[in-house]
């Protein structure tokens, strides 16, 4: 079973999003920065899925938070990336994953990082998958 | 010149009411199901704070007809309509998500996800059990 959310990092990367800070799991080290210095990243989570009985697809379900130099700057990194995944179609990453479809299921929702104090907006993005890499 | 058959159907409104009074009592199984389905992370003091928070609530329409839980402000309610709402206080999103020196803890999704194929499993036999009352 593969796991798309290397493909979903890709194509963010490749909108340019936040100047390719799209991290995996949990941020890199130096985007998070002190008050006054905030910087935009993006942060992917996995939240599990399901796999379909009888259809080799599977229905992930990923967190994003979106950290700006400000609430405005997180709402306008998130929408960007709502415009990059929301209902993007069919299409398949460079390793042969195949994606049906990607949807903005919950919108966005501002939050302030308990941590550093730096600005986000977060949601859930919902994603229809192969099981299996394709090859054309 | 043949005769008109006529036939007359009439709404069984009972049947309405006891189905929205099983689909009712189907979800409010269904949100409990799922709150006990969430293993939340737990930290010293064990068994306090976000553990704790857990709840759920239905509304019919506007009203609130079930559990314990108060709406969020930013859910808006349909005017008709059941609506289940299962969760966890504040801090839960931070454990679900993550922040930037803690990393994501999801607790709260794959309950859900475990959850939501077995909804039919709660309400088919709440509605038949109203129905089988009904005449």
């Amino acid at each position: 079973m593969v796991d798309p959310m290397g493909t979903i990092i890709a194509e963010l990367k490749t909108a340019n999003l936040a100047s390719g800070r799209v991290r995996g799991g949990e941020p890199a080290p130096g985007d998070a920065k002190a008050a006054g210095s905030f910087q935009r990243f993006v942060v992917l989570t996995d939240l599990g899925g399901r796999r379909y009985g009888r259809t080799p697809l599977q229905q992930l379900r990923y967190g994003f938070r979106c950290y700006g130099s400000t609430y405005q700057d997180a709402r306008a990194l998130y929408a960007e990336l709502s415009d990059t995944l929301h209902i993007a179609g069919p299409r398949i990453g460079g390793t042969g994953v195949a994606i049906y479809q990607s949807v903005d299921d919950t919108g966005g929702s501002a939050n302030r990082d308990p941590d550093t104090q730096q600005p986000y907006y977060d949601g859930v993005v919902e994603l229809f998958a192969s099981v299996e890499t394709v090859t054309i | 010149m043949a005769r008109r058959v006529g036939a007359r159907t009439v709404l069984n409104r009972k049947c309405l009411s006891a189905i929205s009074e099983g689909m009712a009592e189907g979800l409010e199984s269904v949100g409990a199901t799922a709150i006990e389905n969430t293993t939340p992370p737990d930290a010293e003091p064990f068994g306090e704070g976000l553990v704790t928070t857990g709840d759920w609530g239905l509304w019919l329409g506007t009203k609130k007809v079930g559990g314990t839980a108060t709406k969020p402000r930013s859910v808006r309610l349909g005017t008709t309509g059941l609506t289940l709402i299962a969760g966890y206080g504040f801090p839960g999103r931070f454990q679900e998500f993550g922040t930037i020196r803690q990393p994501a803890r999801p607790f709260l999704t794959p309950a859900m996800l475990e959850t939501l194929p077995t909804v039919a499993d709660h309400l088919a036999p709440a509605v038949q059990a109203r129905l089988r009352g009904v005449r």
